[in-house]
């Protein structure tokens, strides 16, 4: 099922700048895993701000099962449609594990109780005992983990991942596309990942490489 | 709703440092403002009772100036050929009746009474030492006319008349019991007794008289009497033959005398001198009572000439007049009014300086959390929401810096009121007012809705991404 599709979305760094997206078409389903591509400044990270309704399109429409997202409310897009991971995490530095997730859960409208929380915590590797430290006291591999924790909290059909496995190590970016790969084959979601990592693409169903403004696509 | 309150809460906590210096600078804005504000209250409620009780005081004296003219004093060759100058026209006094009939007036805001009659006791003991520099007292009463004359020197009844004053004096002379216990003194106002406004009386255990009945004696006499607050004495009027029924009064009070021999002798003070209300000593049936004092208190000074008009054309005795004088006014309230100016601007600087600080520290304080608020924008939650925390926040700082003000505004609002105003503002209570406490939560509530819309308008100029990309990780 489409969940998400853009069309004839452009985008530039600056108005009257160089195009960094040109004319994109493209659409992401649920239930699959989508891995973008691209070098350093080819756009990557700007079609993710895009897709999660962080910024909006110079020109072109994107699409949320069918309807215009600059039609919708889109902090309820954000709270509730979507979760976002971010490179550096996100994360509230001065509140504690937990308090990330449930903020989260909160502002998407739901409740979560603390059991929740640490069960939450222990799918994507994090030691319940940890729930009720502070997240500036966690490594960078478990910030991670609890970003992707609080991105699923809320029950978003789509995640979207800019470069999180970049500050990990071999064996938590593992840990990590594993996780992606089983909330989107197990869990239905559409999970859409910027990465520069082969090892990260190789789990993709789909890799997308952005070039010059523009996809190049191919499915593993 | 209660998650944004929950946030905020555990927020406060988060960030204790920043938010203990904002505490900190919001208390000390509160707390200069506030005694600013009580110390410009107390002046300006001092002024309004000085008003209140002295606006423009008015006196019934002697025009002396009139009689001299009309009456002029007779000369008197003496044996040893020096002159003497005698005045032998009398002016009489108003008595309370016609005070009152006087005072009854749309020009008078009321009127301050001062009386006294000797009072008799067959309880209590008559302090031997009455005067302090040990001046022999000579009780007149209980004399007949053979002793009073051999006392004035006098030849003849006709001769002691005169000397007394007329027929009616002789009367009362022989009608005053002997060996007076006292002086029953009723006042309607503690201005009135200027020896304990001189400090040359002090009351050094409970209170002045309020309510009928009341009485307070000096320490020498409770000592001499065995008497302590609480006790009930029971005194008679002067006259032999009316005042036969005694009157109880109830101490409240007990005074101390700290005159000089100086002083002693001005004041005419005895350690018999037992205060009590006005109301009180003219609803004992006494007799002989004297009216000592009697002080109007006019609306204004230029009601004074209107007043005078009126209580001549009531049968004021034509060699009176009425004595006014907004010198004492202007004297006793104009260090006040300078004092409530200077408080006034203080409290306004101290609000603008306190406000503008605060206003920075939270504004440095909300671009300081830009991170967090791209966080939570990026998370989706909503610009409204993300101001309503920060509200909660500052309310919630605001609230306790306000609490904290007005505990440390109530420890230190008398020692300092007592510095800048002295004796200035004596019967002003030296407490914080109601009224400064409503200004400083309003102040607090100014300040918080001016630092609640700094705070939203941060939130509300940036969006998630260009917040997150300015903002250090």
């Amino acid at each position: 099922m489409e969940l998400l599709r853009l069309d004839q979305v452009s985008y530039c760094y600056e108005k009257e700048g160089e195009k960094v997206l040109d004319r994109i078409t493209c659409s992401f389903e649920a239930g699959r895993l989508y891995c973008i591509k691209g070098a350093s400044g080819a756009g990557k990270s700007s079609l993710l701000s895009l897709l999660a309704g962080l910024d909006v399109p110079d020109r072109g429409t994107i699409f949320y099962e069918g309807t215009d997202l600059a039609k919708m409310d889109r902090d309820d897009y954000r709270a509730r449609k979507i979760g976002v991971i971010f490179q550096n995490y996100n994360l509230l530095r001065n509140a504690t594990v937990a308090e990330n997730i449930m903020l989260a859960v909160n502002i998407s409208g739901k409740r979560i109780g603390i059991d929740e929380v640490r069960s939450l915590l222990s799918q994507v590797g994090i030691g319940p005992e940890k729930a009720k430290r502070k997240a500036s006291r966690l490594s960078g591999g478990e910030q991670q983990r609890v970003a992707i924790a609080r991105a699923i909290a809320g029950g978003a059909p789509v995640l979207a991942a800019d470069e999180p496995t970049g500050n990990l190590d071999e064996g938590n970016e593992t840990a990590v596309m594993d996780i992606f790969k089983r909330l989107a084959h197990d869990r239905g979601k559409c999970v859409i990942v910027v990465t520069h990592s082969q090892n990260a693409a190789s789990y993709a169903d789909e890799v997308m490489l952005l070039k010059n403004g523009g996809f190049a696509r191919g499915i593993q | 709703m209660m998650y944004l309150l929950r946030n905020a809460w555990k927020n406060l906590a988060r960030n204790k440092g920043r938010n203990i210096a904002i505490l900190m600078i919001a208390a000390l804005t509160l707390t200069a403002v506030t005694i600013s504000f009580s110390i410009q209250t107390m002046s300006s409620l001092a002024i309004a009772r000085y008003k209140e009780n002295f606006g423009v005081q008015a006196t019934l004296e002697t025009n002396w100036e009139k009689v001299d003219k009309e009456h002029p004093p007779e000369q008197t060759v003496n044996e040893d050929g020096s002159v003497t100058m005698e005045q032998n026209f009398e002016v009489v006094m108003p008595d309370a009746e016609e005070y009152a009939r006087y005072a009854d007036s749309k020009y008078v805001r009321r009127t301050l009474y001062q009386a006294s009659c000797a009072v008799y006791s067959d309880s209590l003991r008559q302090v031997d030492d009455n005067l302090q520099q040990g001046e022999e007292i000579v009780d007149l009463g209980g004399m007949d006319k053979k002793e009073l004359m051999k006392f004035y020197g006098a030849s003849t009844e006709a001769e002691l008349e005169e000397m007394l004053g007329g027929k009616e004096e002789l009367e009362t002379v022989l009608d005053t019991k002997a060996n007076a216990v006292g002086s029953l003194i009723g006042f309607t106002d503690l201005s009135l007794l200027d020896e304990f406004a001189t400090q040359q009386r002090k009351l050094e255990q409970g209170a002045f008289p309020k309510n009928r009945n009341e009485c307070i004696v000096s320490n020498v006499f409770a000592e001499k009497n065995d008497l302590g607050i609480g006790d009930v004495i029971s005194v008679s009027g002067p006259s032999r033959s009316l005042d036969q029924e005694d009157v109880q009064l109830t101490i409240v009070g007990i005074y101390g005398d700290y005159f000089n021999e100086a002083t002693a002798i001005t004041f005419g003070t005895f350690y018999g001198d037992i205060f009590t209300t006005y109301d009180t000593l003219m609803n004992t049936g006494f007799h002989y009572i004297d009216l000592t004092d009697a002080v109007f208190i006019l609306k204004d000074a230029d009601a004074a000439e209107a007043f005078e008009r009126e209580i001549r054309a009531k049968g004021l005795n034509e060699y009176l007049s009425l004595s006014y004088s907004t010198e004492e006014y202007e004297k006793n309230t104009k260090p006040l009014e300078n004092l409530a100016h200077i408080a006034e601007i203080f409290t306004g600087l101290a609000s603008a300086v306190g406000a503008a600080v605060l206003l920075f520290v939270s504004f440095i304080n909300v671009r300081e959390r830009r991170y967090e608020i791209g966080v939570l924008r990026s998370i989706g939650m909503r610009r409204s929401d993300i101001a309503k925390g920060m509200i909660y926040e500052l309310l919630a700082m605001m609230l306790a810096a306000f609490a904290g003000s007005v505990l440390l505004g109530s420890a230190l609002v008398n020692p300092i009121a007592s510095a800048l105003l002295g004796g200035l503002a004596a019967d002003v209570p030296r407490s914080l007012p109601a009224v400064s406490v409503a200004f400083s939560a309003g102040l607090a509530f100014a300040l918080s809705v001016a630092a609640s819309v700094c705070a939203s308008l941060v939130v509300m100029r940036h969006e998630p991404m260009k917040i997150l990309c300015n903002s250090s990780a």
